[in-house]
C-alpha cells in the first residue's frame, strides 16, 4: 500500500471513529471526563522531563544538605540525592526550583548541584561563558575552571571568555542553592548568537549524556 | 486487553447472582490485599498506638483503667493479642505504668493488637459494597465504586494500625445497612429491628462516641414509617401514634443501653487490680470494689461507669485546641478536610540516602470525587427544594431519597465536629469522606439511571476506565501508605498540592 494510501486509510480510520462518538450522549460525556481526568493524573504522576526524550543531554545531581551552604567548596553533609536529565541550563529565579521547559523540582534550599555534559565544538573560536546564578557556582570545561563564584549572591551574571578548538569538551558545572531565592542559566555566545547550554547550533552541538536515565 | 473483552464477555454472560458473588469475592480479595499484607509492618509503633497498646496490656494482666473513648475498640484489640498470644514470652509489664509509652521491647509483634481493626477494614469493604449493591442493583457499578473504600490509601494506613476508626466504621455501615434494608423492602418495621438497629449503633458508639450522630436514624426510620399515614394519626388517632413512638424509643433505647452495659461490663469485669504508679482517678467506692472483688458484680455498675464518665470527660477538657499557626501541630480545621488538609506524618525512617514514610495521605482521585459528590448532590437536594420539582421516574425518586439521607448525614456529622472545640485530626473526616463517596455513586447512578439498567458499553467502559485511574493513583501514592523507601525527588513528586502540607524529612 502506498504511503497516500495508507494516509487516507488512517484518517478515513479517525473519521469512523469520530462519527461514531454520540457527543451529546452523557455516556459518552462521561467518558470523556473520565479520559481528561486519566490524562491530568499521569501528567501529575510523570517526573518533569519524561515525555521528552530529547531532554537527557546532561546529567544532574542533587545533594540535599543537613547544615546550611554559604560556599561551593564547603564539607558535604549529605543526607539524599536525587539525579535526573535535563535538556538545557534553565533553571529561572524564584523561591523553588523549576525548570523553563520540564517543570519543578521543588527543592528550595541547602543543596549542591552537579551538572554533567559533553559538547562537541564544530566552529573553533573565541567564546563567552555567561552563567547567571543564585547562589555560587563553578565551571570547568574539559577538567579547567573556566569561572566561578564560590560564595552566595542574588540572581548575578559571571561572564568569561574561552578559545575552543574544534573538538569533544566534557564540562561540569557546580552550583549551590543556601536558603532564599535560587535560579540558574548559563549561555554560550560565539559566532552563532548567544545560546543556552544545551541549544546545539552550528558552532557547538551538545552531545546525548552516556549515562543511563 | 483481549483479555478485558473476554472477562467483560463473561461477565455479560453471568446470570445476575454470579455476578453479585463475583464481584463481592473480588471486593473480599481486594481488600485483603490492600489492608491485610504484611499489617504487622512496620514493627513499631505509630499515632496513637502507644496509647492503646498500654490499655491491651491492662486487659491483658487484669488491671483496672479508665480511656478517653468508649472500651469496645480496645477490646477487640486485646482479643486480638491474646487470640495470637505472640508476644507472651516478653516482658511488658512496663506497658501497664504508663497510659502511654514510647518503645516496645524487642521482637515485639503487632499481629495480635492490629488484628482486628484490619478485619473490621475487610468487612468494611464487604459492607460498603452490600450497600452501594442494594441501592444501584447493579454489581457491576457497586463493584467499580467499591474501589472508594478498597484504595483509599489514608485509610489503609489508619486501618492498619490498632485503631479505633476501621472497627467504628465497620458498625455505622452495618447500622446503615441496616436502615437501608427497612426503608427500601416496603415491609412493615417491627420493634425487633428497631431493636437491631439500636443494638448496632451502639456498637458503633461503644468504639467512639461520635458514633452518636447516628441516633438521628429512628427519629428518620419512624417518619419513614408513618410518612403515609402521619397526618391522620395525629388528628384521628393521636394517642396511638405517640404510643408507638414512646415503644420504638424505648426498645431502640433499650437496646443501646443494653449494649452499652454488656461492653462496660466486660471491661470492668476484667479488671480487678489497680497498676502501680497509677495517676487516674479512682474513687473511694470503686477501690472498695476492688478489694471486695467485686468488679464482675452488675450492680456495682454504676459506681464503676460514674468514674470511667469522670475520666472521658476529665480528658477531653484537656486535650489542646488546635493551633492554627503552630506548623508542628498535626490538627486541621474540618472546613479544609475536603481537601485534604492536612497529611499527618505517622512515622519516618532513613536508609541511606533513602526515606521510608507512614504519611496520611488520601488517594486524590478518591477525594475529588468525593468533593465532586458532594457537589453535585448539593446541587440536587437544593434544586429540587428550591423548583419543587419530581420526576415520574420511581426509581429516581427513591435515589433522590437516599441522595438526600446520605447528604443529611454528612451535613450533621460536620456540623457536629465543627462544634468541637479540641484539637481534631484529617482521619476525623473519614466518615464523612466515605458519605460523600456514597454520594459520588449515587449522584452517577441517578444521573445515568437508565443507561445502568441497559447495561451500556460506553459507560461500563468510562467506569472501568475510572477504576484503573482510583487503582493507578492508589499504587502511586502506595509509598507512603506501606512505609516503602523514597529519594526526596521521589517524595516531591507527590506532593500535588500544598494544602496537604507534606513535608519531606531532611
Amino acid at each position: 500500500m502506498s504511503s497516500n494510501k495508507k494516509q487516507s486509510a488512517m484518517v478515513a480510520g479517525v473519521a469512523s471513529i469520530f462519527r461514531a462518538i454520540k457527543w451529546r450522549d452523557p455516556a459518552w460525556v462521561f467518558l470523556g471526563i473520565v479520559l481528561l481526568v486519566g490524562i491530568a493524573v499521569i501528567n501529575q504522576m510523570l517526573p518533569p522531563g519524561f515525555l521528552s526524550s530529547s531532554g537527557k543531554l546532561m546529567h544532574v545531581t542533587i545533594e540535599h544538605q543537613k547544615r546550611d551552604i554559604s560556599h561551593i567548596d564547603q564539607p558535604r553533609d549529605t543526607f539524599a540525592t536525587d539525579e535526573f536529565y535535563i535538556d538545557t541550563i534553565d533553571f529561572p529565579a524564584g523561591n523553588s526550583l523549576r525548570h523553563e521547559k520540564l517543570g519543578n523540582y521543588d527543592f528550595s534550599k541547602n543543596f549542591f548541584t552537579r551538572i554533567e555534559g559533553t559538547m562537541e565544538v564544530e566552529t573553533p573560536g573565541e567564546y563567552r561563558m555567561i552563567v547567571a546564578s543564585d547562589d555560587g557556582f563553578r565551571l570547568e570545561i574539559d577538567g579547567r575552571m573556566i569561572s566561578q563564584h564560590t560564595n552566595d549572591r542574588p540572581m548575578s551574571e559571571t561572564v568569561a571568555g574561552i578559545r575552543l578548538e574544534k573538538g569533544r569538551y566534557p564540562f561540569v558545572l557546580t552550583w549551590f542553592q543556601g536558603f532564599g531565592q535560587l535560579g540558574l542559566r548559563a549561555w554560550y555566545e560565539g559566532a552563532c548568537g548567544r545560546k543556552l547550554f544545551g541549544e546545539s547550533t552550528s558552532c557547538i552541538r551538545f552531545l546525548t549524556s552516556g549515562k543511563k536515565g | 486487553m483481549p483479555f478485558m473483552f473476554t472477562l467483560a464477555a463473561k461477565l455479560r454472560a453471568m446470570d445476575k447472582t454470579n455476578r453479585f458473588s463475583a464481584a463481592l469475592v473480588a471486593v473480599f480479595v481486594l481488600a485483603s490485599a490492600t489492608f491485610m499484607i504484611n499489617y504487622h509492618r512496620p514493627s513499631g509503633m505509630f499515632w496513637d498506638e502507644n496509647y492503646y497498646l498500654t490499655a491491651v496490656q491492662k486487659y491483658t494482666d487484669g488491671y483496672v483503667f479508665f480511656e478517653s473513648h468508649p472500651p469496645l475498640g480496645k477490646l477487640f484489640m486485646a482479643l486480638g493479642e491474646n487470640v495470637f498470644g505472640r508476644n507472651d514470652h516478653l516482658d511488658r509489664s512496663a506497658f501497664t505504668l504508663t497510659e502511654k509509652i514510647d518503645t516496645v521491647p524487642k521482637g515485639y509483634s503487632f499481629i495480635g493488637v492490629r488484628f482486628f481493626p484490619v478485619l473490621f477494614a475487610v468487612l468494611g469493604a464487604v459492607l460498603f459494597f452490600l450497600i452501594l449493591n442494594r441501592l444501584i442493583g447493579k454489581p457491576f457499578f457497586a463493584f467499580i465504586f467499591s474501589g472508594f473504600y478498597v484504595f483509599e490509601n489514608a485509610f489503609i494506613l489508619h486501618s492498619r494500625g490498632a485503631m479505633l476508626d476501621s472497627t467504628q466504621l465497620f458498625f455505622i455501615f452495618a447500622a446503615i445497612a441496616l436502615f437501608i434494608r427497612y426503608t427500601d423492602g416496603g415491609r412493615p418495621i417491627r420493634q425487633r429491628q428497631y431493636f437491631g438497629l439500636g443494638a448496632v449503633i451502639g456498637l458503633a458508639i461503644m468504639v467512639k462516641l461520635n458514633a452518636a450522630f447516628l441516633l438521628l436514624l429512628f427519629p428518620v426510620l419512624f417518619l419513614y414509617e408513618h410518612r403515609a399515614s402521619i397526618k391522620e394519626r395525629w388528628l384521628r388517632q393521636r394517642a396511638a401514634f405517640w404510643l408507638d413512638l414512646l415503644k420504638k424509643t424505648a426498645v431502640s433505647a433499650g437496646a443501646i443501653a443494653l449494649v452499652a452495659f454488656a461492653v462496660f461490663m466486660i471491661h470492668f469485669s476484667l479488671g480487678d487490680r489497680i497498676p502501680g504508679g497509677q495517676t487516674q482517678k479512682i474513687s473511694p467506692e470503686y477501690r472498695s470494689i476492688i478489694a471486695r472483688g467485686e468488679t464482675g458484680n452488675i450492680f456495682n455498675f454504676p459506681i464503676m461507669l460514674r468514674d470511667y464518665v469522670a475520666y472521658m470527660s476529665s480528658y477531653h477538657e484537656n486535650v489542646p485546641k488546635f493551633r492554627k499557626y503552630d506548623e508542628s501541630d498535626n490538627g486541621s480545621r474540618p472546613i479544609t478536610w475536603p481537601f485534604g488538609e492536612k497529611s499527618i506524618r505517622y512515622r519516618w525512617n532513613k536508609t541511606g540516602g533513602h526515606v521510608q514514610y507512614l504519611y496520611l495521605q488520601g488517594n486524590p482521585v478518591i477525594w475529588i470525587s468525593g468533593l465532586i459528590g458532594l457537589a453535585l448532590a448539593f446541587a440536587l437536594v437544593s434544586g429540587r427544594l428550591v423548583f419543587r420539582h419530581r420526576p415520574e421516574d420511581p426509581a429516581r425518586n427513591r435515589l433522590f431519597w437516599y441522595i438526600t439521607f446520605f447528604f443529611g448525614l454528612y451535613a450533621i456529622y460536620m456540623a457536629m465536629i465543627m462544634r468541637i472545640d479540641r484539637v481534631m485530626y484529617l482521619y476525623h473526616y473519614f466518615i464523612p469522606l466515605f458519605f460523600s463517596l456514597f454520594l459520588a455513586a449515587l449522584v452517577f447512578a441517578y444521573i445515568f439511571r437508565e443507561k445502568v439498567e441497559q447495561g451500556d458499553r460506553v459507560l461500563m467502559i468510562a467506569c472501568g476506565i475510572f477504576f484503573v485511574e482510583i487503582l493507578a493513583a492508589f499504587v502511586f501514592f502506595m509509598p507512603l501508605t506501606y512505609y516503602f523507601p523514597l529519594t526526596t525527588r521521589e517524595f516531591l513528586q507527590r506532593t500535588w498540592l500544598d494544602i496537604w502540607e507534606l513535608k519531606y524529612v531532611q
